[in-house]
């Protein structure tokens, strides 16, 4: 068993409007893992990063962090990060240095330090070349990658994803998920909230479903995507390779046993099938 | 403050027909700036306070917040007319003095009479337009301007005004949120940094946002100004008949 990263007891929030967006949500992370939650639009997975991170205050119910009780916001934000959904809502600098070089310099780091994990972070995500550009008129994969970068530069233990995958091509697709492994290769945690089932069949050491502000499940990504009235009440599709994996088998062109999880593991199953025939 | 507005939506009273709320507001505030009775101010004030916590059921401690804004101004601006400056000798009615050689500076008791006028006034004023936006939706209040033939211009003007102020806002709350997340505003000259690095930002996005805001206008047909589709707003005489003696009741007041 891991170290427990993160614990959530029955932490419940309600808007000023008095819309209830979490109810008595229950939850421990391991440290190093990378925990992907799911839910329709609406279901409280903003919400719930938000009152992780410290943007919203938590009135009720209490977050551990390392098995200890944090109830202050900015100690929290020391110490778990969120890559907002929209890339753009996080662009405030001039350019792209200085938008990567924002939290540390925040963090009170010499110069010499803010300048290496500056530097580090940009060649990591790919945006040297940018460095002076004006992060509001690059390409939309340019600053989601500014974005992730200017979180990376804190060098925080947690790292909270909103939507990552959004308005992504394939190829972007594909270096995020590489960022996401060399992150957690690193020790670091990840939570990922998204709709993309595929993706969190393919990555998800953990998957979590929010409905209507509630957690109604909780299991690995097999688990939960075999569920069919959980994925039927919280809006979700079935990862394709699932569906496909369980038609194969149903007409029974392969052996059950090895569920693929990318299109690798799945040409390999294929291949293995068609060997024994 | 962004939920300004959409308390009209949630109000308890978002079944009554718009243009009472609004004529009720606006006679209520009329009667207010014609009288000059403590008596008058006091009834507007009271009944606004009803009707906006008890019938609409805003929240009080909310509503007590936004009553607290314009009353802030009104406490520096009151100063000005409580405290009066003179060289000559001071008027029999003054309450407190200080005197600098010549120059005497005091309170008389006719100014601290007209600055608590001055007070209620604007604070019964205020709590009518705060009844009209807590409990009518702005969506009701621009068809209510068109109705009653308000300027084209003026009306395109304010449509537009009111959603780029929420554009604005909506954009300078999630950069703040995000630059609160990455440490800023810790300390001063933080705060001073990301505060400068967030208002820059802001207008070169808010920018770039009207301008598809705009377009997809334009490739909706808007030509210069907003149409409206034209919408029924009735108003029985009964209930032109209360307003008015409502009018009345807050000015008997000032008969005596």
């Amino acid at each position: 068993m891991n170290d427990i990263i993160l614990q959530v007891e029955n932490l419940s929030f309600t808007y000023p409007n008095r819309q209830c967006a979490l109810i008595d949500i229950n939850f421990q992370i391991e440290k190093g893992k990378k925990v992907f939650f799911h839910g329709a639009n609406g279901a409280g997975k903003t919400t719930l990063f938000q009152c992780l991170n410290g943007l919203l205050k938590v009135r009720q119910g209490v977050i551990r962090l390392n098995g200890q009780i944090v109830k202050n916001e900015r100690e929290r934000m020391q110490f778990i990060n969120i890559v907002f959904q929209n890339a753009e809502d996080q662009m405030i600098a001039g350019n792209v240095f200085d938008e990567v070089a924002f939290g540390p310099v925040n963090r009170g780091l010499p110069k010499e330090e803010v300048v290496k994990r500056v530097e580090q972070v940009m060649r990591q995500m790919n945006i040297e070349h940018l460095r002076n550009n004006p992060p509001h008129f690059l390409s939309y994969g340019e600053k989601k990658r500014v974005a992730i970068a200017s979180i990376l530069s804190m060098e925080q233990e947690m790292i909270l994803l909103d939507e990552p995958t959004a308005g992504l091509d394939a190829r972007q697709r594909e270096e995020l998920i590489e960022t996401m492994n060399h992150l957690v290769n690193e020790g670091r945690t990840l939570l990922i909230s998204t709709h993309d089932t595929d993706f969190s069949f393919r990555c998800a050491d953990r998957v979590f479903v929010l409905h209507q502000g509630q957690l109604v499940g909780e299991g690995s990504a097999e688990e939960i995507f075999s569920l069919a009235d959980l994925l039927e009440k919280a809006n979700l599709a079935k990862p394709v390779l699932m569906e496909v994996y369980e038609k194969l088998l149903k007409y029974s062109y392969i052996k059950p046993g090895g569920l693929p999880h990318d299109m690798k593991e799945f040409s390999e199953l294929l291949n293995n099938n068609q060997h024994e025939q | 403050m962004i939920y300004i507005d959409k308390y009209a939506y949630f109000s308890g009273l978002k079944e009554v027909s718009p243009p009472l709320k609004i004529l009720f507001g606006g006679t209520a505030l009329i009667a207010c700036l014609c009288s000059k009775s403590f008596l008058s101010f006091a009834i507007v004030f009271l009944t606004m306070f009803y009707v906006t916590v008890f019938k609409a059921k805003i929240p009080l401690d909310y509503y007590i917040k936004l009553l607290l804004l314009p009353f802030c101004f009104l406490l520096f601006s009151v100063i000005g007319v409580i405290v009066n400056f003179t060289r000559s000798p001071l008027p029999d009615s003054c309450v407190l003095h200080w005197c600098f050689g010549n120059n005497n500076l005091f309170i008389s008791e006719k100014g601290m009479v007209l600055a608590s006028r001055l007070v209620c006034k604007s604070l019964s004023a205020v709590s009518c337009l705060y009844f009209i936006i807590l409990t009518t939706p702005f969506r009701d209040i621009i068809y209510f301007l068109h109705v009653i033939r308000y300027p084209k211009t003026l009306l395109t003007l304010t449509v537009l005004i009111y959603q780029f102020i929420f554009l604005l806002m909506e954009i300078a709350t999630v950069k703040m949120k995000s630059q609160l997340c990455r440490g800023g505003y810790r300390t001063i000259k933080g705060f001073a940094r990301s505060f400068a690095m967030l208002w820059g930002s802001v207008f070169i996005q808010s920018y770039l946002k009207s301008e598809w805001v705009y377009k997809s206008m334009l490739a909706r047909g808007y030509c210069g100004h907003f149409q409206l589709l034209p919408k029924e707003f009735r108003i029985n005489k009964k209930e032109i008949a209360l307003l008015l003696l409502f009018f009345l009741f807050v000015m008997i007041p000032n008969l005596f």
